[in-house]
Parts: C-alpha cells; structure tokens; sequence
C-alpha cells in the first residue's frame, strides 16, 4: 500500500492507484479532459501534468501510478504554466462558437480556460478549419473544429459498446475524429458520446439546440423503460422535459445508459387522455370519480373482479391499488400487464421491459394474492398502467366486462369501449420506488407535473377511497 | 478582510462607552447580516451579526465592533442610550432582521408600514413575498364628523409618537404628496398653532429593496441599482459601490481610472448642490435663483450625458473600471460649461446671500451645536456647517484627492444659512478641483486589466476563443469575490456615504448594505424642528437635502 504525499497532504492508498484518482479522493483539484474513471487511460490531453519527485519532467496525473514516497505538487509555478500553455494549444484552433453551441454553460474547456488560464490569444493567423455538424449517426452530430482530440468517444465505443465505429484521423494540429467509412456511431449507447465529450463537439440531436443549460432544472431519478432502472437525470425547463442524461450509479448502470431508454420521455408527450372519459363521453377528472364511485358502490362484495396491474407500476402505487380492491371485494384475480419483451444486449439493456415486476409482484404476495395469468369470467375489470399498452387480450377483457374501468395516461380506442377511463400520470410525473431485475430498489422522483389532468395511479385510488369512504387505502 | 472587535452583547453598551471615551465619537452606521445561509465552518453558530461603525474625532480613523446574537435570543442593548445617531439604524435592523433593541426609546419600523409581516432582509424571506391585504376598518370611522383629541386613536393614524396632544393642538400629516416633501416623505406635526411642537419624520415611501436585490444578480448587476440612491448625485454612488468591491478584491484601479473617477464624482456633487440650493430658494419664494441653478445643472447634465451617456442613471463605473473612457473633447467641453457655471452661480449667490428675506428665513434657524451634530452621526455640509471640518477627501482620502488642492468651507453656526453658504462654496472647490483633474490626468488604461474582473474588449470577444470564454464567464458566473467583508466610504453630496458589502466568495453578493448620509441627519430633524415655527420647517428641511432615493433606498 504506497504512501504519497500530495500537496503536503500523506495518504496511503490501494496499489495501482494512479496519482489523479487520490488526488480526486483528497478533494484536490486537478484538471483533466481525457481522463474518465470509466475509460481506460490516455494521457493525451496533457492537462492534469504535475510535478512529481520520481521523475524531472512533468508526469500526466491520470497516467501515474501512486509509488511509496512520492511526491506531487499540484499548484507549483511549473505546474500552473503548463496547464496554462496546454489551454493555449487547444484554444489556437478552437473555434468562436459559444454563442451557438450547446455546450455553453457546461463545457470543461471554457471552465478550465477561465480557471486556469485567462490570458488572450497570440494567435495572429486564420483558424484551421475542419467539418462541422457532421451527421455520424441518427443520434449524435459531430463539430470537427471544437474537438480536442481527447479520445474519450474512440476508447468508448472501443472499450464499452464493443462497436469500434470511430477513429482518430490526420495527423498534427488536423487530427480529427471520424467513423469507419460506410459506418455510422449508430451503436444502442451513441449517446452517451455527447456526455462523454467534454467540449461541445458531440452533441445529442434530440437536444441540439433546444435549451441553454442554465435554465434547466435537474431530476435525480431513475429510467423506466427497462428492468434495471438506470440512474438518470432528467433536465427541465418551463415544466417540461428537454433531455434524459446517465448519473453515475456503481451498482446498477456504471457511468452509462442507453439511447432508447433516454429517449423515452417522447413517448408520452404525445396522444396523452388529458381529462377522463365516461361510457365514451369526455368529462372531467373529479366527475368521472364520483361517477364511477357510485358505480363501485353499487357492486356486491363477491363480484367476480379481474385487475390487470402494469408491472411498470411504483411499489407504492400498485400497494394502494391492491389495498382498494381487497377493501371491497373478495373475488379478485391480479394478474400482470407486462410491456412486450424485447432483447437484451450484453451491457444495460434487459429483455424485461418493466420497470418494476420484480415490485409488483412482491406487493400482489404482500397483500396475500399470486398473480395469475387467467382473469376471464371476471366481471368487473380493472386496468391500471402508467405506460399504457391496454391492448389485444386485455382490450378484449376491457369491452366484454360487465363494468370496466381503465386507468391509463394514452388516449387509444378501446376507451371509447370501457365504461371508466381515468388519466395516469407517466412514470416521469410520478414519484416512488422501484426494485429493479436484480433486487436494487431505487427512487422514481416526479420530474413534470402531469399533464391535464393526469394523476398519479396512487393518488387516483386515493381519491377513489375517499369518495367511496374506503379505508386504509393510504 | 476588515479588522474589527469581536463583543459579547452584555458588554456593548461599555465597548461603545469605552470607545466614545477614547475619542470615537461620531457613530457611521449600524447593520446587520443574517448568516444562515453562508455556508459556515463553524456549523450553525448565531445567526445575526451586527456591524457598528464609529469614527474618532478629529482623526476620523475608523473603528468596527461586531456583536452575534442567536435566532432563539435576537435581543441586544440598544446603543441610543451612549449615541443618539443609532436611533434610525437601530428602528432599521428591526424593521428588517427583527432583532430587537432593549431600552430603544421608539422601536418601531421605519422603512416599511406597522402592519408588514415578517422581516425581509432576512435569507428566508422570499424576494419576491407578498404581503396579506389590509383591512379599512377606519374608512368608515374617517367618514364621520371631527372627534376631540382624545379620540384621536379611532381615526387610523397612531399619533402617540408624537407626544400628548393638548387642547387646541393640530395633528398634521406634511407629506407624502407635498411639493415641498421632495423625494417623498411624511412629516407629521403636532402643532400648537404655529409652533411645532413635536415632528415625526415617517420615510420609506420611496424604499424599493435595494439590498435585497442586492443579493439577487452578480455583483456587477448592482451598479445600476446605485445609480438610484441620491439620484442627484449619481456617479458619487457608482464609484463608491464599486470602491467598495474593489476593497473586497484587494485591488487598485488604474491611475486613468481614479482621476476620472474624481471629476464625475466632482460634477456630481456640483448637481446636488446646485439642487439643493436651488430647491430651497424656491420653496420659499425664489424662483428665479431656482430657475437660474437649473439651467446650470442642464449643463452639467448635458455634460455628464456626453460622457456616460446618460443624464442621471449614469451607470459609469465598473469594478476594477470604468464602463468606458472620456470622450474626446472633453475639456473643452467642461470648461464651457464651468463659464457658465460661475456666471450662474454669481447670479444666483446675488439674488440670495445677502437678501433680506433670505437670510431672515434661514438665518438662525434649523441650529444645531456641532457637538450634536456629531453625537446624531452628521457628516457632510450639514456637519460642516456646525464648525467640524470632516471631508473624507481631506480625512481619508481616497482616489487621487489627496494629490489635489482644494479648501473645505465651514460654517460656525449650524443653521440653514450656513447650510447654504457651505454648499455655495463647495461648488467652487469642486470646478477647482476639477481643472487640476484636467491639468495632471494621465493617459493608460481606465480598466484593471484581467479578465477575472474586466470583461475582455469587443474584439477579442468576437474574434477569439479566449476573449468569447473569459466574456461568457464573467457574464454568467460575475466576478468572483473572495469571502469577507469591507466598509468603505466616500464624501457624498451629503456626507459620509459608505458601502458595507459582504462576499460569500461567489459571484453574486451576499450583503450589500448602504450608509446613507442623510438617514442619520433625518432623525435629528425633530431635534431642529421642535420649537420652530411653521414657516421654518421648509427651509430646514431643505437644507438637510434629504434624497428620497439615499434615505429610503
């Protein structure tokens, strides 16, 4: 276990600690752009150069491994110009486009330059000039002039997808980045590129030019649209969603997420039911409850009752749909709405494309049911889903019911057919857990407020309790 | 980082007597900063700071004494019973902190109305709080017939700060809407005929949160702000805001810089003087001396926008800087326009310093001793007309006054005519001031030249990376200021007009406290006024040129 001193600091450290990571574990600041905890290293960017004791040049932090005995300055005069000199050399050629690139407001090279540097330009002749909104792939546009050729979109798509679609091309100061001819960066995780890139050379094409980031306001939250329930941040602004990127969660998704999962909140921007709809009639939330209220009401306690419960439900929300229903009645069949399977790839992406199954089904077993597969010969028939997917079989158990009732946040056909249909909040407009395919639980937080007037599927049964002066439900 | 005494609160009333002793014996300012949302190494410790500032007589060297209290105990001794000049700041820092002062002889608010809820200045107050309507119990009670005085208190107007109003006395509101009541204010007399008996200046109806928007945007986004407090005298307030940052940054503008800062702050206290006195002329009666000060301010005004660009929102400096250099011809310019200036002045002095009426209107009256004058926190012209000889560009000189010649006037006896005289005077040592500004000026830049604190000029914003950055930088994140704290003050158009600004080592302030001048000459006002006759409250009151802008802030 070496011990280093850093910056006066002595700490001892695992073997094979490199110098940058105690320094970031110290609290140290040390700048960088090609270093990334989650790529291997290399060392090209030359920003994190400290002086170290073992050797007479300056030694890159990132690369360096922690030795016993040795010492590193990480704010001596050799060290400050040199970070100042290397901001020189990536800024000769950069161009002037922070007025008109996304990056702006969170871009590590204009933060490093007015940290570290602040000295005007000597560069006395033309800009060099390289491709710029390239198209590399469906989801990402590539800006050759403000790239600096730190590699971290190469040794990604090297290391972690496996798809090797980019390279470095050139050489010297016309080095830049392409894909393989007759290729595009169009892997399941091309997103991801854009947040690696640390100038604003990779940008995402679903928020290109959509949003500054300082207006945005961040939502630590989980994905929903596969089993492992990925840590994401969702960006807002104005009350609606402007872009989905990973956080950082070592247990579940490492630093990435993918592009499917982070495009998702498109899904329910669109063909939402906005109010409630009665025997086909449109009508507001509040009358809708009190209609199907009284219709609930009317019910003996031993109808048959079959519930169609989305397995992308919260813990919380599908406990309170089951505490209702058991509330009221004693013939009740619970079975799962589930999302259609998809393909898992080697990396984040489950087949199970539910949120929360593994949830679901614990909270069914906790109220004392198993979930079923059969639910015909029900009468009364309940479908509660915050992802939609009221289709096929269970459409046709919704239009054969004697009493149906359809809590969804899409506005599809079969509503016209159920005799209820109230609106659900999506998964980003509610809040809860989640217990992912592994047995992680993680949080949903609300990142929008419903649209219309949706509502969280929990809160729906609430005040479906509180009409019906059912107990117990909360 | 300012050097200051630490003081348990049982032992501040002995600090303050201690240090008056010694010869600190004009109290500056008194505030408070509520810290509960720095972020602290010392973990919650007490959330009110208060900042006390006296001045020694006659060094004028400054002293600060801090003083924490807890939320749960926001009590301290009140200071008015060692120095009557903490009275309004004392009615302030409750009105706005809620900290309460044991043994104040009056502590109720003074910027905002008796039915306000809750105390603004405070980190949890939202800066944008509403307030529950009022209810007009009274307007029904206003409609009916005149009551006798001791059914005063049904009317809706609380009178009892005004004494026990006597058979025959009038209870009168002067104010807010007066043509007299300039910079809106409310003077309400109690009246035994026409001897005031008793005066309650009620202020605030020009308060527009300056401190609290303060704290809202960068550091830079306050300078505009500025310009509105003693709107007369605008570029005074600019400069001395951002001396105060500058302070705070440890940094000195260029040379360029402080002599240009010394001429529009000069030009500036020509505006306000020439204000002053012409208002009062003509609210007595002479309007054609009014007239004639006007038409010289036009030319400064006319001058100042060549400059800035702007009349009076001038806006002109920058931290570290200035928004841009002097325009070409503008010596020429201003030396016109100080022709004009003295034959203007000449008239006006004509009409007014030895006329009879004028000097029986102001002559003797409004007096106040120049040991009062001191204990209640005067400065400036009004100071200087009791006979104490304090200018901070003489005193504490900042800038490059203390490479400039110029006299001081003083009066002896502190009444309204001496006023008038001091400000007279003032402005001819202002233009002689000002042609040395022209003669020694020298060329360099007007900005500190690092782009931590000056944005980078257009060219290289728009031409180069580095310049676009460092430009976007300073714009979004403002110039970042270490923590601490720092007073600093300059010689206003009406004294001793000090910026007391706290950094929480960000780009935006934390605390930005304004000294303003005529807040402490305002509460010894009912010092002056009691006794005098009605016809004597106009003069008086002009003669302190109270700004509603300074005042209320």
């Amino acid at each position: 276990m070496p011990t280093l001193t850093i910056d006066d600091r002595v700490v001892t450290v695992e073997p094979g600690t490199r110098v940058i990571q105690a320094a970031d574990a110290l609290g140290i600041e040390i700048p960088r752009f090609c270093y990334h905890p989650g790529l291997s290293v290399a060392a090209n960017c030359r920003m994190c150069l400290v002086e170290s004791n073992k050797s007479p040049k300056l030694v890159p932090a990132c690369h360096e491994v922690c030795q016993d005995g040795m010492v590193i300055k990480t704010r001596s005069a050799r060290v400050l110009e040199a970070r100042r000199a290397v901001l020189e050399f990536i800024l000769l050629n950069h161009p002037v486009d922070c007025p008109i690139c996304d990056q702006a407001g969170e871009c590590e090279l204009q933060e490093l330059y007015y940290k570290h540097d602040r000295r005007p330009s000597r560069h006395m002749f033309r800009k060099l000039h390289k491709p710029k909104a390239v198209r590399i792939g469906p989801r990402v546009v590539y800006d050759a002039e403000r790239c600096i050729n730190c590699t971290r979109c190469v040794r990604f798509c090297d290391e972690v997808t496996g798809t090797h679609e980019l390279r470095q091309v050139q050489r010297g100061e016309r080095t830049y980045i392409e894909v393989f001819p007759g290729r595009a960066l169009d892997n399941a995780y091309s997103m991801c590129t854009a947040d690696l890139c640390p100038v604003g050379a990779l940008t995402t094409d679903d928020f290109r030019f959509k949003c500054r980031v300082w207006f945005l306001s961040g939502t630590e939250t989980v994905c929903p649209e596969c089993s492992r329930g990925c840590a994401v941040r969702v960006d807002t602004w104005r009350g609606a969603i402007q872009r989905v990127v990973p956080r950082h969660d070592p247990g579940v998704n490492g630093y990435w997420a993918c592009d499917a999962g982070r495009l998702a909140y498109h899904r329910f921007e669109t063909g939402r039911l906005a109010g409630a709809m009665v025997k086909g009639e449109r009508t507001s939330y509040t009358r809708a409850v009190k209609a199907l209220a009284d219709a609930l009401l009317e019910l003996p306690g031993d109808v048959k009752v079959s519930v169609a419960l989305s397995a992308s439900l919260t813990h919380e929300d599908a406990r309170r749909v089951m505490r209702f229903v058991l509330a009221r009645w004693s013939q009740v069949n619970v079975g799962l709405l589930r999302r259609p399977e998809g393909e898992a790839d080697r990396l984040l992406v489950r087949a199970d494309r539910d949120a929360n199954r593994v949830g679901v089904t614990g909270e069914v077993q906790a109220a004392g049911l198993e979930v079923r597969t059969d639910l015909s010969d029900a009468e009364v028939v309940l479908v509660v889903t915050p992802v939609g997917g009221v289709e096929g079989e269970v459409a046709e158990r919704v239009r054969a019911a004697r009493l149906s009732m359809v809590v969804t946040p899409f506005e599809t056909e079969v509503l016209s057919a159920a005799d209820f249909a109230l609106p659900a909040a999506s998964p980003y407009e509610s809040g809860g857990t989640f217990t992912n395919e592994f047995g992680v639980v993680r949080r949903l937080v609300r990142a929008i407020k419903p649209l219309g007037e949706a509502r969280q599927v929990g809160d729906i049964f609430l005040d479906l309790a509180e009409r019906m002066g059912v107990e117990g439900v909360a | 980082m300012m050097a200051c005494e630490h003081v348990p609160r049982e032992r501040l009333l002995d600090a303050l007597r201690e240090l008056r002793d010694e010869g600190f014996r004009l109290p500056v300012d008194l505030t408070c900063v509520d810290r509960s949302a720095l972020a602290r190494a010392d973990g919650d410790g007490p959330r009110f700071e208060l900042v006390y500032h006296l001045r020694h007589v006659p060094t004028f060297e400054l002293k600060c004494i801090k003083v924490t209290v807890d939320e749960a105990d926001p009590v301290v001794p009140s200071a008015v019973q060692v120095f009557r000049g903490f009275l309004w700041f004392e009615r302030e820092v409750f009105d706005m902190f809620g900290v309460r002062f044991e043994g104040h002889p009056d502590l109720r608010r003074i910027l905002l109305y008796p039915e306000f809820v809750g105390h603004p200045l405070r980190k949890d107050y939202p800066r944008r709080g509403y307030q529950p309507l009022l209810p007009m119990p009274r307007l029904e009670a206003l409609r009916q017939p005149p009551v006798a005085p001791a059914d005063f208190t049904n009317l809706g107007t609380d009178f009892t700060n005004l004494g026990k109003v006597r058979e025959g006395e009038l209870l009168l509101n002067m104010g807010p809407s007066h043509p007299a009541m300039h910079g809106t204010v409310k003077l309400r007399l109690r009246l035994n005929g026409e001897t005031v008996e008793d005066v309650d200046p009620e202020i605030g109806y020009l308060h527009r949160g300056f401190e609290k928007m303060a704290e809202a945007g960068t550091w830079t986004q306050v300078i505009p702000y500025t310009d509105r407090l003693n709107y007369v005298s605008p570029l005074i307030n600019n400069v001395a805001y951002c001396g105060a940052v500058e302070r705070l940054l440890g940094i000195e503008v260029p040379e360029r810089c402080q002599y240009i800062r010394v001429f529009v702050s000069e030009l500036s206290r020509i505006t306000d003087h020439l204000t002053a006195i012409g208002a009062s002329a003509m609210e007595i009666g002479a309007f054609t001396p009014f007239l004639w000060a006007m038409q010289a301010r036009e030319e400064f005004y006319y001058l100042i926008e060549f400059i800035t660009g702007a009349r009076v929102t001038t806006c002109y400096t920058r931290i570290g800087g200035l928004r841009a250099d002097l325009p070409e011809g503008w010596q020429e310019r201003y030396l016109a326009c100080e022709k004009r200036l003295m034959r203007l002045l000449d008239d006006v002095s004509a009409l007014l310093t030895r006329n009879r009426v004028f000097v029986d209107r102001m002559a003797d009256v409004g007096c106040m001793s120049a040991e009062d004058a001191l204990e209640w926190g005067w400065t400036g012209p009004c100071l200087r007309s009791t006979g104490v000889d304090y200018d901070l560009r003489k005193k504490c000189p900042y800038l490059v006054y203390d490479r400039l010649d110029f006299d001081v006037p003083v009066g002896h006896k502190g009444d309204n005519y001496d006023r008038y005289l001091v400000r007279l005077e003032e402005i001819r040592q202002s233009a002689r001031i000002i042609r040395q500004v022209i003669r020694d000026i020298p060329e360099g830049p007007i900005s500190v030249e690092d782009w931590a604190i000056t944005l980078p000029p257009k060219e290289a914003v728009y031409n180069t990376i580095e310049g676009m950055i460092a430009h976007f930088e300073l714009i979004m994140r403002g110039i970042q200021v270490p923590a601490g704290d720092a007073y600093f003050a300059v010689e206003g158009g009406n004294g001793e007009l000090g910026f007391y600004v706290v950094s929480d080592g960000s780009g935006r302030p934390y605390r930005v406290h304004v000294r303003p001048p005529c807040f402490a000459i305002m509460q010894a006002l009912p010092e002056i006024l009691r006794g005098a006759l009605l016809a004597d409250i106009i003069p008086t009151f002009d003669s302190i040129n109270m700004i509603g802008g300074e005042i209320d802030r």
